[in-house]
């Protein structure tokens, strides 16, 4: 009949299935004496995986018995990819741009014993319970706004804004000659935003905000709360392009790029990002201000490109040969410096216009200026979901939503979340 | 019973009388309500389809349109051989795993099915409870702890750990449709076999697994359609880092970021359901036939 | 209900005498039906009963997933559940989905089915037409309409060309629970429709030929004899359909990404958030304890109610 002969196909697919499925396990393995190290990676537009493949090539070179093996983590991003990652037992060996945490700490294997990892950049600041989990190659600046010279010559402006207010005068003079405010989106980019407008103040007067808003000693809207009013202003009068919600980062980017709006709030990857375009408008680029009366504005500053070894990792040598390589050897870091606009002192690479402006930027920011962002890092940092929840807040004051209803959410989230 | 015409076939006779009494305007109301959902149910595939060969500027600005002088190949190609997606893989996986879900599934639910059907006792009852529990039982919710379960027995992140789960997830409705056919073969069957010294487990495959025939076709296509397009159970078990990709997973993975870059996004969809759509308008009758006659039985 | 065909006297006669029923073989049937129901029930239990004990357990605990450490946390995630209103919202989101999810795909499937449950080639094509985005994955599903109505999309375009302004059907956050709705009815009617037309067709004809010699007009003999009569049909499809929706994930996560503003989160979304992405298993584990209790008390209040209805059928 034909069933049973179908019955004896799919038998024979079955054990072929299994036989095959053998072989198919995901995570490191062992073949002809070579060992993998498998490298999860934040692939973005200006971080490919051939980039990243190409990066690692003289090292594997240099190491014939080492195969290194890149691993994008999709959409979801390098932060949500690695808890489920562990969850399943199938960490990877070396992690990039994941900061350490005081959550994940057990998991990340101790680098003090090396010297390149206590002398890389920022090392200190992020060291937890004084050990070191990380090394990286340089500094990413997160505190800027780019602008389209253009548009402040079109509106009058010639100095660019020294403080939030300035920048508030600024955004109403650009208004009134037909120009597009702020370039912002709807996925992660919507509170990065608010974020600019509201680190160097808030960091600026309270030097360790982080840990007093963990530990309940703070609130949300006494210390954020007139940045979000200020922000939520700035969208109520049409500063803010208003489709917004509907596109996402690259498309934002590339908004910017081609002339369609002012001022954009992006971190010093976006120099590379200016760098690579075929025929960017005239950008240019100043620091992020804080309210007026604010002594030494704060600078968003993180690590570029850590890199965390984890403890589940069957390879724990070959992967710290592997990090030791990209954080100490010069064509490797310049390559990575290079690639996202990052900075470090002493390393001089061809840089354009822009950032050469940005460089000057970071060379007059005092190291006290810096600041963790975000969820921070670290010692310096918030509850778990905190960049989640502040994004869908922002999203909330870009659909309308008063900023007393947001900064009274945000400020019932930590009271909530806090320990 | 009937009066006047004694040979045709009564259901034949009730439909003209019926439509005798309907008014050419309900007529008209009835083919313009099935036409506006039809078209509401086909344009979107239409437009999917047509985006696949066109430009981004294009899909944008005339989104019903195609016209030769834009018409490109470009895009399906580069969805094709993109390194992010290898559909044609993905494909054969998903098919591997289709086709290892029925075998084990049938393997499995038929003998305690027959169990059950033939069982005269109350701990067969309580058999079938046990199974028919597991409909309400929301995959997601066992997800997590399974992901747990796996990890001890070693199988998490592979294709065994993935069978094996979606085996399981497959088993409530198939021994409740299988148990509810078999209680309507005869037991005439089960004696005979009995008389001739077979024991228990050659009757059931001998005799009664082949007389099963429709039941199982419903019970394929209903699995069948369930882990082709099954998204959340690969993409948390198998893992973006296994670098074993389903349809549905792949897709994600090469949609999820760009999904506002339409020349990825339309060409990727189109490879992902065109075998699909093909094959159910090819067997569309079985289909909806198996599922037709697995629910008057159920 | 229960055929159960017994074998003609005769018959059992011989298989005694033919000593086919010793106590040897009765015990090699009872062994044999041991070992036919293993296989399938040790599976059951380790991929649905352990998990659920484990679930229940992992909810009472903070673990994060990964670590080897955790503390018991009594129902401190329980407590946290019920008060956060990121919780509360999606599993309101999550509820009303299901309602009217479920009332507008029966009402719709079980509209066009009265229509085209009949014979013929016209009838047939419309039915794969309707049918055909059941086969097809909610998450390319929900890819294809989040291109479609996208700020930029098909839909937008087609309305700017009649001069309307764009809608924002993802970007609104009300806009954005109704466009997931929508978008899930139109996916999954198809399916309550051919339900439906199975029990229309199995309606037996003398029910109708009775109804016209009493003179009642079409739709009244929809109304006494099919919908009656077709009351099984409606409780499958009514439980089929609400605890479904209630598992809602895949669409939400390729149409809006549970945004704009975390507006269109479902309670399966925030599950898996939670215990993966933010890692908090134990969270994670008690929503789904919850989710578990609900869709169980859902499927057996639904069942009985219905049995009511069906009781009222059987002649």
């Amino acid at each position: 009949m034909i069933k049973r002969r179908t019955l004896i196909a799919v038998g024979a697919l079955a054990a072929v299935g299994l036989g095959l499925s053998g072989c198919a396990t995901g995570g490191s393995g062992q073949s002809d004496g070579k060992q993998t190290v498998s490298l999860l990676v934040n692939v973005t537009p200006n971080l490919t995986e051939d980039w990243w493949n190409t990066l690692v090539e003289p090292f594997e070179k240099a190491h014939p018995d080492i195969d290194v093996k890149i691993q994008n983590p999709g959409a979801e991003g390098v932060a949500a990819a690695v808890p489920r990652l562990l969850a399943a037992g199938e960490a990877p060996d070396v992690v990039e741009s994941l900061p350490p945490s005081t959550e994940l700490a057990p998991e990340l294997v101790d680098l003090s014993k090396y010297d390149w990892a206590t002398k890389a950049p920022l090392a200190e600041q992020y060291t937890i319970d004084g050990k070191y989990y990380m090394a990286g190659i340089g500094l990413q600046v997160q505190s800027l706004w780019f602008y389209n010279k253009d548009a402040f010559a079109a509106a009058g402006i010639t100095e660019t804004p020294t403080t939030v207010e300035e920048l508030s005068d600024d955004l109403a003079a650009l208004k009134k000659a037909g120009w597009t405010g702020i370039q912002t989106g709807g996925d992660w980019m919507s509170s990065y935003a608010l974020q600019t407008v509201a680190l160097p103040t808030v960091v600026a007067e309270n030097h360790d905000w982080y840990q007093k808003m963990s530990d309940g000693k703070l609130t949300f809207s006494k210390t954020y709360g007139d940045s979000v009013r200020e922000y939520a202003d700035w969208i109520a009068k049409g500063y803010v392009n208003d489709d917004a919600l509907g596109i996402k980062y690259p498309d934002a980017e590339q908004n910017f790029l081609a002339g369609k709006a002012a001022l954009y709030p992006m971190g010093s990857w976006f120099v590379a990002s200016e760098a690579a375009a075929k025929a960017p408008a005239n950008i240019g680029v100043f620091r992020a201000p804080a309210f007026s009366g604010t002594k030494q504005p704060a600078m968003g500053a993180n690590i570029a490109s850590p890199y965390v070894i984890m403890k589940e990792s069957k390879h724990q040598d070959a992967a710290a040969k592997l990090v030791k390589y990209l954080v100490t050897d010069k064509t490797a870091i310049l390559d990575q410096l290079k690639v996202d606009g990052n900075y470090r002192a002493g390393y001089d690479y061809e840089m354009g216009d822009l950032g050469t402006e940005l460089l000057k930027i970071v060379n007059d920011t005092p190291d006290a200026a810096y600041t963790p962002t975000g969820q921070g890092y670290g010692e310096r940092t918030l509850p778990t979901g905190y960049s989640t929840e502040i994004n869908a807040q922002t999203q909330a004051l870009l659909g309308g939503t008063s900023a007393a209803d947001v900064n009274k959410a945000m400020d019932d989230w930590f009271t909530a979340n806090v320990h | 019973m009937t009066t006047s015409v004694q040979d045709t076939p009564t259901r034949r006779r009730s439909r003209p009388a019926a439509s005798e009494r309907r008014s050419p305007l309900a007529a008209l109301v009835r083919w313009i309500a099935l036409g506006a959902t039809a078209l509401v149910m086909l344009v979107p595939l239409y437009v999917l389809v047509i985006s696949a060969f066109k430009p981004q500027e294009e899909i944008v600005r005339h989104p019903l349109e195609i016209s030769p002088s834009t018409f490109t190949l470009e895009f399906l190609w580069n969805a094709i051989t993109s390194s992010k997606f290898n559909v044609i893989a993905a494909y054969g996986i998903t098919l591997l795993f289709v086709a290892l879900v029925n075998l084990f599934c049938i393997l499995l639910s038929a003998p305690v099915a027959y169990v059950i059907a033939r069982g005269r006792r109350k701990w067969h009852m309580a058999l079938l409870l046990l199974f028919v529990s597991g409909l309400f039982i929301p995959g997601q919710v066992t997800l997590i702890p399974v992901v747990f379960v796996l990890r001890v027995l070693g199988l998490i992140n592979t294709i065994p750990g993935f069978i094996l789960f979606e085996t399981a997830a497959t088993l409530p409705v198939t021994i409740f449709l299988f148990s509810a056919y078999l209680r309507t073969v005869p037991r005439d069957i089960d004696e005979a076999a009995a008389l001739d010294g077979a024991g228990r487990i050659r009757i059931f495959w001998s005799c009664i697994f082949p007389i099963m025939r429709p039941v199982v076709a419903t019970v394929v296509v209903l699995n069948s359609i369930g882990v082709w397009n099954d998204f959340v159970s690969p993409q948390i078990i198998l893992g973006a880092g296994s670098g074993i990709y389903t349809v549905t997973t792949g897709v994600y993975a090469a949609v999820g970021e760009f999904s506002t870059d339409y020349t990825v996004v339309f060409p990727t969809l189109l490879l992902a359901i065109a075998p699909i759509v093909v094959f159910f308008i090819i067997m569309q009758r079985h289909i909806i036939g198996g599922l037709v006659a697995g629910a008057t039985k159920g | 209900m229960l055929t159960d065909n017994v074998a003609p006297t005769a018959l059992r006669e011989r298989a005694r005498d033919a000593g086919s029923r010793r106590p040897s073989a009765r015990w090699g049937d009872r062994l044999a039906g041991v070992v036919m129901a293993a296989p399938a029930v040790i599976v059951f239990i380790a991929m649905f009963i352990v998990p659920m004990i484990l679930a229940f357990v992992l909810s009472l605990t903070d673990w994060n997933g990964y670590s080897l450490r955790f503390d018991f946390i009594g129902f401190d995630n329980y407590r946290f559940a019920f008060r956060n209103p990121r919780t509360i919202d999606a599993a309101v989101f999550t509820a009303v989905i299901a309602v009217t999810g479920t009332i507008l795909c029966n009402a719709v499937g079980l509209a066009l089915a009265a229509l085209i449950s009949g014979p013929g080639r016209a009838n047939t094509v419309l039915r794969t037409i309707f049918f055909y985005p059941y086969i097809i994955s909610a998450l390319i599903i929900g890819f294809l309409w989040s291109a479609l109505l996208s700020p930029h999309g098909a839909v937008n375009g087609l309305l700017g060309t009649v001069g309307m302004a764009p809608v924002p059907f993802l970007t609104d956050p009300s806009f954005a629970k109704a466009t997931v709705i929508l978008t899930i009815v139109w996916a999954h009617f198809g399916f309550n429709m051919i339900l439906y037309i199975a029990g229309i067709k199995s309606v037996p004809t003398e029910f109708y030929e009775a109804a016209t010699v009493d003179g009642a007009s079409r739709w009244q003999q929809f109304r006494s004899v099919t919908v009656p009569m077709i009351a099984p049909v409606v409780t499958v499809n009514l439980v089929l359909t609400l605890v479904g929706l209630l598992k809602v994930y895949d669409v939400v996560l390729a149409l809006t990404d549970g945004g704009p503003a975390a507006s269109t989160q479902t309670i399966v979304y925030q599950i898996l958030k939670d215990s993966f992405a933010q890692s908090r298993l134990g969270l994670g584990a008690a929503q789904s304890v919850v989710l578990l209790v609900i869709t169980a008390a859902i499927g057996l209040a639904v069942t009985f109610a219905r049995r009511g209805a069906e009781r009222k059928v059987t002649d």
